[in-house]
Parts: structure tokens; C-alpha cells; sequence
């Protein structure tokens, strides 16, 4: 498949290691992977390339995802419609990520010690699927 | 003190010596007194109070308590009036109203100069010849203790946020290996590695029964309630656990006395409960054995594995024909990190926090929790919770899914 034609997928995760096996299972998978350390380079890096998908950690320096996934869905367009996926080990209430997902569908958690890579593959694919 | 209202009160002759007492004992109290005719009007403050509140004895004495100083919930809202610590005294209907900081809603006084803090407030009504005279109110000042609440759960929230972030990353890597993407791997590999994925799963359940024992030690976890239809839940959470029960063999009977019966319960809370019988039994019974699981209305009075019900309840029973609880052991069951010696044996995984954690949730929601067992025949939980349903609580936190 053409680098071009590959659905991409911004990953926004901190740490290194965990970053590192979601890109890796992702490219296997036949994804462009693009990949940011915080918030901030996140929401720069979300306006200029437009990713297909953005996997959102939560707790991150610079910037947390809450707050880029607030200032993503006030940008634009694409902005405003990208489906994201947050990723936590529950640093925030359960009760704050929810208001936050209702607040900036289409979005969804999941918690990063209960999924498998294939269940986070399946979640993305999923997520993938509705917005067509 | 109740003299010293009732002198107030009834305007008895004082010796100079004995006021002067009075007034030293009153003044040297670190919290705040104020004591209020049966009307509600305020006979005397001490200085403590007048230091909390701001407000000079003049402006008070004389004047109702409510409408001098306002009492404003979390949300900002007013208080009113009947429902004040103060008017419940004064009304009877309690003998003495406390709020805390952690049992009841947190109430705040409004000082002189608007601004506010956070109090615990009791007040004890003073009962002369049977009749309701006054009401004395102790409050102090908890701004401190909200504080190191919610630094500690604060502090217990991130610290199990970072202790799971290693065991996540070793999580994703094995199961990177074990795919096969990283190169075919020789039958030991695949068994060290299964081994690693499952030890290391254990520490992240240990961290997440950690972080509800926390919450539950300091009061600060959530029910919320919505009315369910209970037997479609029970169904619902065995068929999750079926490929543990099926791995192991063991023939599940499930019985339904009523496919229809709705309940009042937290069902997040709810599921952990069931999960967690569920699962000790199908990890402390032998391979081919039974697991009988029975959901049914009892009524008040009656009488269910060697307890008697004090109200009309819905019954959960998981039943097993596993190793048993030995007679010694049995007391210390709901304790944490308890695991009795054979269970130990048979079963080396397991944080010992279960039971704890499932007797906390009933016993905060007013349900109740018993069993009885034999070493080699088997054990039986019984959960009961009120027909009217949960008790709901607020709190600043969930508990986690473990």
C-alpha cells in the first residue's frame, strides 16, 4: 500500500516504551504512524497533518490530553470531527473523563492496564468504521 | 453547660464565684459554643466563636441563629432552616445532630465578612422536666482536615497511576512477543512469557485493590443508583466469567426464583461483588466441581443459612463444592490481605483484598454479607440487599474495575 494511502494515526503518549508497542502493533497493522510526547506538540502536530484517529494518553507534561482534546475541538473542522481515543490508567476521575468525552465526541476511554493490544486494535478499527 | 443554659434560661440567682467558673470554662474551650433558646435565639457565644465566625456578641444575643449566620452547602446553596443542626435539636427529632466531614454533606458557616469555611457541627438539645428548653452547638473549623483528604486521596490516586504505568509497558511488550510479530518462539519461550504476562497481571490488580482499599478507608468512594432489573445483571456477569468457569470445568447451575425482579443498586459496584464471589469460588473448587449460584426474595423474619433477616431482602447465594474455610480461619475472612492456609496452598494468586472490599461496599450501601463453610465440602456466600435497595453515598471517587 502507498505511504499516502495508509489511514494515519497520531499516537500522544509520554512514555516511551508504551508508545513504542502501540506504534509498532499499529504499522503491523498496515497504519502511518505519527507520533507526539505531550499535549502541546499533539494539538501542532493533530492541525498540520490531520490524522485519521488521535490515541490520547491523559497524563503527560506540557500539556495534558484533556486539555488538547478541549483546544483540538475548537480549532476547525477537522478539529472538531477527528475521532479520539483516550488512554488512561485512571489519573483523572472516572466521573472527569466522561464529562470530557461527552463534552468532545466522538470520543472514548479506555483504561490501559484491562486492554490488550488486539482490544485497542479492535476499539480503533471500530472507531475508524463509524466515521465513514 | 447545661446549668449554665439553664440558669440562662430561667434566670437563677449565680454566685459571682460561680459565674466567674462558668465563664472561665466557656472561654478556655477551643471550639465554637453557642447556646440558643427552644426558639433558636442565641443566649451566650464564646470567644472561640466569636473569633470562627466574626461576628460580635452584640450583633447575636437576642437574635435567631439562622438568620444571623448562614450555613451554605459544597454546591453554595443555602441551608434552610428546618434543615439545620439547630432546628433538628430544637425539633427532637434527633438528640444530638452531627455533621462531619466524612458521614454527612459538608456543611460551610459564612462568616461577618462573607467569606466562608468548612465546619463540623454538633448540637444537643437541653431537656428540662422533659421539655426541650435549648440547644448548645459545638462547631470547629475543619478547613485543615478537608485539606489532607484530599491531599491524601490526591496522593493515592496518582501513586497508583504511576505504579501502573511499568506493569502496563511490560503488558503491551509481552503481548507484542506473543503474537508472533517479533519472530517465532520455541514452546519454553511462550510459557516463560505467559508467565511473565500473568505475574505481571497480578500486579496490576494488586495495585487496583489497593486503590479501592484506600478509597473505602477514607470514606471517599461513590453509589450511585439506578433501578435495574438484578437477574439480567447476575446473568449478565456470569456469562463474563464463563471461560474461568468452563476452563476449570466446574458445572454452573444458575436458579432465578423471578425473572423480573427490579432493584435499586449501583451496578458497577453491584458486578464487583458477584465477580468477586464468583471468582474465589470457581478458584477455590477443584476441577469437575459445582458451582450453584441462587437469586431469590426473602422475606423479613426468615431465616437463610443460620441468620435470621431483619427486613424483606433480595438474596444472592453462591454456593461451592470447594476446599472450604477451616473453623479457625473463618473469623478473620473479611480481613485484608487474609487468605486462609489452604486456599494458599491450592491457589498461590490472589491479593487477599476481595472479601474486604466487597464487605466494605455492602456494609457502606446497607447491605449485608454472611456464609458458611466446611473445610473439604464446600462454601456458601450469601449478599442480601434491602428490597428498597442500595443506600447511596457521594463521594469524590469510583471505585476500580478489578
Amino acid at each position: 500500500m502507498a505511504e499516502d494511502k495508509k489511514t494515519r494515526i497520531l499516537i500522544v503518549e509520554d512514555e516511551e516504551v508504551i508508545c513504542k508497542a502501540y506504534a509498532d502493533e499499529l504499522r503491523d497493522e498496515g497504519f502511518a504512524i505519527l507520533i507526539a510526547k505531550n499535549g502541546q506538540v499533539g494539538l501542532e502536530l493533530a492541525l498540520r497533518e490531520k490524522p485519521d484517529l488521535i490515541l490520547l494518553d491523559i497524563l503527560m507534561p506540557v500539556m495534558d490530553g484533556l486539555t488538547m482534546m478541549d483546544q483540538l475541538r475548537q480549532k476547525d473542522l477537522y478539529g472538531k470531527n477527528v475521532p479520539i481515543i483516550l488512554l488512561t490508567n485512571l489519573s483523572a476521575s472516572e466521573e472527569k473523563i466522561m464529562k470530557a468525552i461527552t463534552k468532545n465526541e466522538p470520543a472514548y476511554y479506555l483504561v490501559k492496564s484491562d486492554y490488550t493490544l488486539s482490544g485497542v486494535l479492535e476499539k480503533i478499527k471500530e472507531r475508524l468504521a463509524r466515521k465513514i | 453547660m447545661k446549668v449554665l443554659v439553664k440558669e440562662l434560661i430561667q434566670g437563677g440567682k449565680e454566685t459571682k464565684e460561680a459565674n466567674a467558673k462558668n465563664e472561665a470554662l466557656l472561654e478556655s474551650i477551643g471550639d465554637g459554643v453557642i447556646a440558643t433558646d427552644a426558639k433558636g435565639k442565641v443566649i451566650l457565644m464564646n470567644q472561640s466563636a466569636q473569633e470562627m465566625l466574626g461576628w460580635h456578641p452584640e450583633n447575636m444575643t437576642g437574635k435567631l441563629l439562622y438568620d444571623v449566620v448562614i450555613i451554605e452547602d459544597d454546591d453554595g446553596k443555602v441551608v434552610p432552616r428546618e434543615k439545620r443542626p439547630v432546628s433538628l435539636a430544637l425539633a427532637g427529632t434527633t438528640t444530638t445532630t452531627t455533621t462531619t466531614t466524612t458521614t454527612g454533606p459538608t456543611y460551610n458557616y459564612v462568616r461577618q465578612d462573607k467569606t466562608k469555611f468548612p465546619v463540623a457541627i454538633k448540637v444537643t438539645p437541653v431537656i428540662i422536666d422533659n421539655k426541650i428548653v435549648g440547644a448548645i452547638e459545638v462547631f470547629r473549623d475543619i478547613t485543615k482536615e478537608k485539606e489532607i483528604d484530599r491531599a491524601k486521596s490526591e496522593f493515592v490516586s496518582l501513586a497508583s497511576h504511576q505504579l501502573k504505568t511499568p506493569p502496563t509497558a511490560i503488558k503491551l511488550l509481552t503481548e507484542r512477543l506473543l503474537g508472533g510479530k517479533m519472530g517465532t518462539l520455541t514452546e519454553k519461550q511462550k510459557e516463560y512469557l505467559n508467565d511473565i504476562h500473568s505475574e505481571n497481571q497480578r500486579s496490576i490488580e494488586l495495585v487496583n485493590a489497593l486503590l479501592n482499599v484506600s478509597r473505602i478507608e477514607m470514606g471517599a468512594f461513590t453509589i450511585q443508583l439506578n433501578e435495574k432489573n438484578i437477574c439480567t445483571v447476575v446473568q449478565s456477569v456470569l456469562y463474563e466469567l464463563k471461560s474461568a468457569i468452563d476452563k476449570k470445568q466446574l458445572k454452573l447451575e444458575e436458579i432465578h426464583q423471578q425473572k423480573n425482579i427490579s432493584l435499586l443498586i449501583d451496578e458497577p459496584l453491584f458486578r464487583m461483588v458477584l465477580s468477586n464471589l464468583v471468582i474465589n469460588a470457581v478458584n477455590y473448587t477443584a476441577e469437575g466441581g459445582t458451582i450453584h449460584i441462587e437469586c431469590k426474595e426473602v422475606n423479613k423474619g426468615e431465616a437463610l443459612g443460620e441468620k435470621l433477616l431483619a427486613e424483606n431482602s433480595f438474596v444472592i447465594v453462591v454456593s461451592d463444592t470447594g476446599y472450604g474455610i477451616p473453623k479457625n480461619q473463618q473469623n478473620k475472612l473479611f480481613t485484608k490481605f487474609f487468605r486462609a492456609d489452604n486456599a494458599r496452598e491450592k491457589h498461590t494468586d490472589g491479593t487477599g483484598l476481595g472479601l474486604y472490599i466487597v464487605k466494605s461496599i455492602l456494609d457502606n450501601s446497607g447491605g449485608l454479607i454472611w456464609f458458611t463453610s466446611e473445610e473439604n465440602k464446600g462454601t456458601t456466600f450469601y449478599v442480601a440487599i434491602p428490597m428498597t435497595g442500595m443506600k447511596a453515598r457521594t463521594g469524590k471517587k469510583e471505585l476500580v474495575d478489578i
